[in-house]
């Protein structure tokens, strides 16, 4: 989907916390995971062709946040980088306390930034959480200098990405909980329980309703309902439905009033909990009632790259094309009824969303392939071989240049390199 | 030789009591694993030539050529360990008593010393980029000196009935005499990443774009199967074919770039069946107790069943399998896993 650059509409200078400066200062709000509920972060305007990398001091798993001046990337080693996209220059670094890989968030001059990795703290019957003893946070750091502006604890993990509307900050954790604060100061405005942790699902907003996606513990995730879907009302955090699918390490897509969530069905015990599949569910977005629900063959789930075991696809066009990693398979389904269109077979999983523009979709895998697929047939056009594996970082398309990271490489390519 | 003989099937030590280790080393594992029925050795990517402990991992000896890479399976023939290494103006061939890996003598190569060597007789035969040599065992002297016209680089060489195998890319395998260096025959199949396995008379190789069966004496082709155009990936090894393993009148051979594993009936090709894996494997496999074992480059080591092809287990690790290929000391499989060394023991499987 092509998105114009949107103007700022107002500018002020940011307060400290406890003041609530206006919201409103970027040039282009990048409001959750890969900009948008379709996960097509396409981003159209005049950009150049660029070419650059530039190395983090660790691995790369969370999205890219953009705001149309700066690119902002969090890694393994615990920092946000703000990046100059024409350049590669870094133009700031904040610090985190842990991990960070939650996608950053972008809204009225400021930066959100979780922590968190994928730590069991406490993992009994009806009661998980993932963690470490002493918490973790949300961050807001301010977009121009990344000076912090707030914290926030968590008790559990916040590695999935929050999503921003309406001047609220919406995320699952890992303490199954979701929370909403008041993006301007940190203020916690609501708090509701969930079925389960969030793990890496980022949430994602439309309209009035939040979607996050939970996972219950090592013991009961295998459950029939071991895993839900939750609508919520960011503004009050009240729920709305709840459905069994999905996986916390898939962002839902939302998109032709069905939300999208792949799901993980594994072995229970030994060397067999590798063997598996996966499945992807279409729920309606105001009932959460089954619209169509596709399983895949059996297949191994694996760790090289990043642990993942389901994918949030990404929709465009009538389409929802989503990796199966189990299988090593992209494929592309009708959104209205998941009529399969086609299916490719790459070289290892891919476990990042792909980017569909002008015809073509564009994703690397874990055994560091890179792919020019056309997302009419899936032929795949192009491969072009990295020596690291693509982990769940997904790319981001600004005008003529592809943002991509590779394990703790952030590269620039030309698209008409590509 | 590499993987022990030229059926590449590093079966050994049938009475070995089942391990399970995993050591970090201080680089990559690069080369395949080499047993004398004491000690395991193997090269890393820093230099190093390891002597481990099968029992507990542990190493015994360490003998580092400083500036160097070692990419080579060691070689073990009596008391003496040979192992290439390459690296600008450091590449050599050198030998190390096994006991404690004093360096017995060093004969200089060039930067392209990353295949393994094999010992036939007195002698050590060697292959790197367009040379083949025999090496005296004893000191090192060159004996002969071959070349294969229009090479880049060459696979491993291997033994087999009183001839020497090589594949080389471009396309080309030749036969050479291992006493005089004197070329058999010459045919344009093969490649550098797979070392030819040879079996029931049949020198099996591998290049991009197929898999085929030579005939021993002549290089005449047995058999070919085309293998479709697939895909190049650089992550744990940038091979675009891997060595077979031979055992009991099948080929079992991974055709990387279509991340499929295949077993060719030896005689005539046949499929008897192919299975996919989740990322291309880049190593020889090893078959024992009815399965084959094999590890791809998202980190899976597979239990797969040799007669059908069923995926019996998969254990996923966190680095990619290289080219490094397994060996099994009785019911325990050694491996090379990025910068660790794993013994995984068949109850692992289960």
């Amino acid at each position: 989907m092509m998105r114009p650059v949107l103007v700022a509409l107002a500018s002020a200078a940011l307060c400290a916390c406890g003041s609530r400066p206006p919201l409103e200062t970027t040039v282009l709000p990048w409001p959750m995971y890969q900009m948008d509920p379709s996960h097509n972060a396409i981003v159209a305007g005049s950009f150049p062709a660029t070419a650059w990398s530039l190395n983090l001091n660790g691995k790369i798993n969370g999205g890219f946040g953009y705001d149309g001046r700066r690119l902002y990337v969090p890694d393994f080693s615990g920092d946000v980088v703000a990046i100059d996209p024409s350049t590669g220059r870094v133009l700031w670094k904040a610090r985190g306390d842990d991990v960070m890989m939650s996608t950053p968030i972008v809204a009225g001059g400021l930066v959100f930034a979780g922590s968190g990795t994928n730590a069991v703290l406490v993992d009994r019957p009806g009661d998980t959480v993932w963690g470490r003893p002493q918490g973790n946070h949300w961050f807001a750091f301010r977009a121009d200098d990344g000076t912090l502006a707030w914290s926030f604890r968590t008790a559990g993990q916040a590695m999935p990405s929050a999503a921003y509307a309406g001047g609220v900050l919406t995320f699952g954790t890992g303490d199954n909980v979701a929370v909403g604060l008041d993006a301007a100061t940190g203020k916690r405005l609501w708090t509701t329980d969930l079925p389960g942790h969030v793990s890496m699902a980022s949430t994602a907003i439309v309209g009035d309703l939040a979607y996050l996606v939970t996972t219950k513990g090592e013991i009961e995730h295998h459950l029939p309902d071991g895993n839900h879907v939750v609508a919520l009302r960011w503004r009050d955090g009240s729920t709305v439905w709840s459905a069994p699918y999905g996986n916390s390490d898939c962002a839902p897509v939302v998109a032709e009033g069905l939300v999208f969530v792949e799901g993980v069905t594994d072995g229970v015990l030994g060397p067999r909990e590798a063997i598996g599949y996966n499945d992807v569910t279409a729920l309606d977005a105001r009932t959460g009632a089954v619209r169509w629900h596709y399983r895949g063959a059996q297949g191994v789930f694996t760790t090289v790259g990043t642990n993942e075991r389901g994918i949030a696809g990404t929709y465009h066009g009538g389409v929802l094309y989503q990796s199966l990693p189990a299988l090593s398979e992209l494929v592309a389904f009708r959104a209205r009824d998941g009529r399969v269109l086609w299916t490719a077979r790459t070289a290892g999983p891919v476990k990042m969303s792909p980017l569909i523009y002008r015809g073509n979709l564009y994703a690397g895998d874990g055994v560091g392939v890179f792919y020019v697929i056309s997302a009419r047939s899936g032929a795949i056009l192009k491969s072009l071989a990295y020596r690291k594996p693509f982990t769940s970082a997904p790319p981001l398309i600004v005008g003529a240049t592809l943002f991509v990271a590779n394990t703790n490489t952030v590269m620039a390519v030309p698209l008409d390199r590509l | 030789m590499y993987q022990a003989s030229a059926t590449h099937n590093a079966v050994l030590a049938a009475n070995f009591p089942a391990a399970d280790w995993a050591r970090k080393q201080v680089a990559a594992v690069r080369g395949g694993l080499a047993y004398d029925g004491r000690r395991i050795y193997t090269t890393l990517a820093n230099g190093d030539l390891l002597a481990i402990d099968p029992a507990s991992g542990h190493a015994v000896w360490r003998a580092r050529v400083a500036g160097a890479a070692a990419g080579a399976t060691p070689i073990v023939a009596g008391d003496a360990v040979f192992a290439g290494f390459a690296g600008a103006g450091n590449g050599s061939w050198r030998a190390f008593r096994a006991q404690d890996g004093t360096q017995l003598w060093a004969h200089a190569g060039d930067a392209r010393v990353d295949p393994s060597s094999a010992y036939f007789g007195d002698r050590l035969l060697i292959a790197a980029g367009e040379t083949v040599a025999a090496l005296r065992a004893a000191d090192g002297v060159a004996l002969w000196r071959a070349q294969i016209p229009a090479a880049r680089e060459t696979s491993s060489p291997v033994v087999r009935d009183g001839t020497l195998f090589v594949s080389a890319t471009p396309a080309r395998t030749v036969a050479i005499d291992p006493d005089t260096g004197r070329t058999r025959w010459s045919a344009p199949y093969g490649s550098a990443g797979c070392t030819p396995a040879v079996a029931q008379r049949l020198v099996f190789v591998e290049d991009r774009t197929a898999v085929a069966a030579l005939d021993e004496r002549t290089g005449a082709v047995r058999w070919r199967v085309a293998i479709p155009e697939g895909i190049r990936s650089s992550v744990g090894s940038k091979a675009t074919a891997a060595a077979g393993a031979y055992d009991g009148g099948v080929l079992f051979q991974s055709i990387p770039g279509n991340s499929t594993v295949a077993a060719f009936r030896a005689a005539d090709g046949h499929v008897e069946w192919s299975v996919r894996t989740s990322a291309p494997v880049k190593m020889s496999g090893a078959i024992a107790g009815g399965d084959l074992y094999v590890g791809d480059t998202i980190g899976v080591v597979y239990r797969i069943d040799e007669r059908t092809g069923g995926v019996r287990a998969a254990l996923p690790f966190d680095q990619p399998y290289s080219a490094s290929p397994p060996l099994v000391l009785g019911t325990t499989l050694v491996v090379g896993d990025g910068i660790y060394l794993r013994a995984i023991s068949q109850k692992t499987f289960q």
